[in-house]
């Protein structure tokens, strides 16, 4: 089978859309790929074709525990049964059922904490590894908005498993991120497919709003004119939640539900699911939802809360409209902020009172327990990789926990210290960016795509509320939804005989 | 019901312990403490009921009893529940209809395996039969899903006479519930064309709190689980080999090393040494193997002097209070002197 015969035949497509056949063809000639897709333009397909035409294993390297269940759970769906995810949450049992079967695989996703674990290098360097995919490849920058430090031991990983082709992948690539990654694999020759990620379907608005009680009045106003599918992101958990049963009580119509990262995991997946097969209209969500939901016709993306910087922004807008019809960015901004947000800066970093704490410990002990230290400063887990890494990126610590004085430096110390303070200077920059880029009083469109590309499209449905795009030009196809009261007999057969000719419901919901 | 089930156990449990024992209990916490608390209290059928309850929830519930006058706080730990709660005990009638599955004691990871099962199974075969092969199947476990593809290939001629049956057989067990719980069980099945709510979905439709939509469905799939022992048409999904749950096995793993170094006689210095644990692990060690193991020699750690002051304390006071027997013997006494004795008085008191 040729690539497009494997698409049509595995995924039931026609068609490449635009850029996916240029990659494909390079990577099966073994040419080593940098990728920049809109999200939701197919990334996905430009790596699982080639597995599925050449031999050997595919390793796709995802930070994010979420896409990969939900790409195996595709693929799977699509009939495709030879792929298996590998993370740091699989139970003993899952674990072992995919060990036992690894040779069979064609796809396997892996993430990167794993990677670095000696038990599956070993095995997976007794396999043919045909391609080796680094999804999120931003991640491998410092300067990236999400930067992962486990990615900094990929170009190793990648040495020890004989060469197989690269791809790395991103939805958001500036200049300081791509020459961060050209020079963590300086050994390889990596061709550029660079695509234009802005959205021409897309209009921006910005609404200034003096107070959540306004956010909550626009939203109700917005969504009773407009019911059609919609994310609203948030930065606090507590607030899905309010607003969710806000949202419930003034618009009854609706199909309001609320996802975060506190949901257990099976609760999580079933509103994602809903929400996919249009069950459900309105998800009031943290930045945890939509990685890998691949919903073709959300209309609306509204803001509630900023996220950090412009890359997240670029992301999450881009859920929107990807069946390339019309839709609509609101972002509800106030005064504050700008406080908010740097709050969440601040979470993120470790501080520099907790780095003056550790240098204490290496100076005066034999040996250090990272799991203790890490317990006693209540830091996360991402806090905990990194500190980890970069003592031993550093020759300071080596596995059996011994420190290495010698290198316990002064000048390391304070290397790593002005690490961190330009770090954190790096993400205000940033926030200030996205901050200037919203409330300025330049073209929307054009200031978040700027530090993407050069040249931006026209937007044929209209540009942004600074270039005179008002709501009212919005005119989507409006969702219906009925409710209709069933017996439990009723329910019971409709959902346990669906076949039963006794029943003609085709295309009606009972919910 | 959520609510009467606490009160009920927060009486069995007769106010020595504190009401998160029941939490433990109903979440199928592995500890020494929730494991002798099952035996002490024969709550062995309450294990693992609601594995995924959240503390939250079930603090909510236990607030809600303290505001409506059914229990009051002692102190921060120690509760008593008043007379009107043993008013609302006698006059909750039909209770015993409602809970009679709690009558059998049964392996919770056996329910665990049929009921998981039982609804990938439904999902699976509701699509199929609609030609639909495309669907996020409702639980992630990879055995499970192993399973059900076979049993898929197994039935495939077949998969309306398979549904047909499993609908008749659901009729049969969920008309004995309230209509209310049927909805709820229904709404929560994904199958063609519907996705299962959840639970903050089913919250927000039958305005019952997230403890009770749990209590609801466990004790359908529970009822579904122990009739299936008999032959029914779910029959087939149960596990393999039925084990028989034995609940001493249930002794955490460590506690099982240590028990053996005991059987050879070993003292708690010694047993610190070998073990290379702290002394405080050792004594929950040596407390939980008092409370499961019956030939346990209680003499061999505790002298029989000290024995005879404690059971002579116990015998003339109704009190099981650690903390008050502590002050009121001589020094000399240790809490772990206390506890074992105290666990094997308890043991003796309820077989
Ligand atoms: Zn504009």
């Amino acid at each position: 089978m040729n690539a497009l015969e494997t698409l049509q035949h595995y995924f039931h497509y026609n068609e490449f859309q635009s850029g996916q056949a240029a990659v494909i063809d390079d990577l099966n000639k073994s040419q080593d790929v940098l990728l920049t897709l809109p999200t939701g333009a197919g990334k996905s397909i430009c790596y699982q074709v080639p597995a599925l035409m050449n031999n050997g294993l595919t390793l796709v390297v995802t930070p994010l525990l979420s896409l990969m269940e939900d790409q195996v759970r595709h693929l799977k769906a699509f009939g495709i049964k030879q792929v298996a995810a590998l993370n740091s949450f699989n139970t003993k049992k899952e674990r072992q059922h995919v060990l036992k079967h690894l040779s069979q695989l064609k796809i396997l996703y892996v993430s990167p904490e794993l990677l670095q674990q000696d038990w599956i290098l070993k095995r997976l360097k007794k396999l043919y590894i045909r391609f080796f995919v680094v999804d999120e490849a931003h991640c491998i920058s410092q300067w990236g908005h999400e930067f992962r430090p486990d990615y900094m031991k990929l170009a190793s990983v990648l040495h020890s498993l004989r060469h197989p082709t690269l791809l790395l992948v991103t939805a958001t690539l500036t200049e300081d991120v791509k020459r961060d990654i050209f020079e963590h694999f300086s050994e390889r020759n990596i061709l550029e497919h660079l695509h234009m990620i802005d959205r021409d379907n897309i209009s921006f608005i910005v609404e200034k709003c003096v107070s959540n009680m306004e956010k909550d009045r626009y939203i109700v106003d917005c969504l009773s004119a407009y019911h059609v599918p919609t994310i609203i992101y948030f930065s606090s958990k507590k607030e899905t939640e309010r607003v969710s049963h806000h949202l419930r009580t003034a618009l009854p119509d609706h199909r309001v539900a609320y996802y975060h990262g506190d949901l257990e995991n099976n609760e999580r997946m079933l509103i994602q699911q809903q929400f996919l097969s249009g069950e459900l209209d309105v998800i009031c969500a943290t930045s945890a939802f939509g990685m890998g939901v691949n919903k073709r016709d959300v209309r609306l993306v509204i803001h509630y809360h900023l996220p950090t910087q412009i890359e997240s922004f670029v992301q999450e807008v881009g859920r929107a409209g990807r069946d390339q019809l019309h839709s609509v960015s609101i972002s509800l901004v106030t005064e504050h902020d700008r406080l908010i947000t740097e709050r969440l800066i601040e979470g993120e970093m470790i501080e520099e009172a907790v780095l003056v704490q550790l240098f204490r410990l290496l100076d005066q002990y034999p040996e250090i327990d990272m799991d203790e230290f890490v317990d006693r400063h209540q830091l996360n887990e991402v806090h905990r990789r990194y500190l980890q890494n970069y003592l031993e990126n550093h020759d300071i610590i080596n596995d059996n926990k011994t420190i290495n004085h010698h290198n316990v430096t002064e000048f390391f110390k304070v290397e790593w210290i002005e690490t961190i303070t330009k770090r954190q200077q790096f993400k205000r920059k940033k926030l200030l960016e996205l901050l200037l880029a919203l409330n300025g009083d330049r073209c929307i469109r054009r200031s978040i795509y700027q530090p993407f590309q050069t040249k931006i499209k026209d937007a044929p449905f209209g540009c942004c509320s600074v270039c005179g795009f008002t709501l009212a030009q919005f005119n989507p196809i409006q969702l219906q939804t009925s409710t209709e009261k069933l017996s439990w007999e009723e329910k019971l057969l409709k959902r346990l005989r669906p076949h039963s000719e006794a029943l003609d419901w085709k295309g009606e919901r009972d919910d | 019901m959520f609510r009467y089930l606490v009160i009920n156990l927060l009486h069995t449990i007769k106010s020595n312990r504190s009401p998160a024992a029941i939490y433990h209990i109903l979440t199928g916490k592995k500890s020494s403490q929730t494991i002798q608390d099952l035996h002490v209290f024969q709550l062995h059928s309450y294990y693992r009921l609601l594995p995924h309850l959240t503390r939250q929830s079930f603090d909510d519930v236990i607030n809600s009893i303290v505001d409506e006058g059914l229990m009051m706080w002692v102190n921060k730990k120690d509760y008593t529940l008043t007379d009107a709660a043993m008013t609302y005990l006698t006059i909750q009638t039909n209770t015993t209809d409602y809970f009679h599955s709690l009558t059998h004691t049964i392996d919770p990871s056996a329910k665990y395996i049929f009921t998981e099962r039982l609804y990938l199974t439904i999902q699976t075969f509701t699509h199929r039969v609609m030609n639909e092969r495309g669907f996020i199947p409702v639980t992630d476990d990879v055995t499970i899903q192993a399973f059900v593809k076979q049993y898929y290939h197994v039935h495939k001629q077949q998969l309306s006479d398979w549904l047909e049956a499993c609908h008749t057989h659901l009729y049969k067990v969920l008309i004995t519930y309230p209509e209310h719980d049927r909805h709820i069980f229904l709404d929560r099945l994904s199958t063609y064309r519907h996705s299962g709510q959840s639970f903050q979905q089913l919250t927000d439709r039958y305005g019952s709190h997230e403890a009770d939509l749990r209590l609801t469905l466990a004790l359908i799939e529970r009822d579904l689980f122990i009739r299936s022992q008999q032959q029914t048409c779910l029959s087939d999904l149960l596990p393999g080999k039925q084990t028989v749950l034995r609940y001493p096995s249930l002794m955490t793993r460590s506690a099982q090393k240590t028990h053996q170094l005991v059987m050879r006689g070993y003292s708690i210095d010694e047993l610190i040494q070998a073990r290379q644990l702290k002394r405080g692990t050792i004594e929950d060690h040596l407390v939980e193997i008092c409370t499961l193991e019956d030939h346990f020699k209680l003499t061999d750690y505790v002298n029989e002097d000290k024995i005879a002051q404690i059971e002579t304390y116990l015998s003339t006071r109704q009190t099981q209070k650690l903390g008050e027997i502590k002050r009121n013997l001589p020094a000399a006494i240790s809490y772990l002197d206390l506890r074992l004795v105290f666990a094997h008085y308890q043991k003796r008191l309820y077989k």
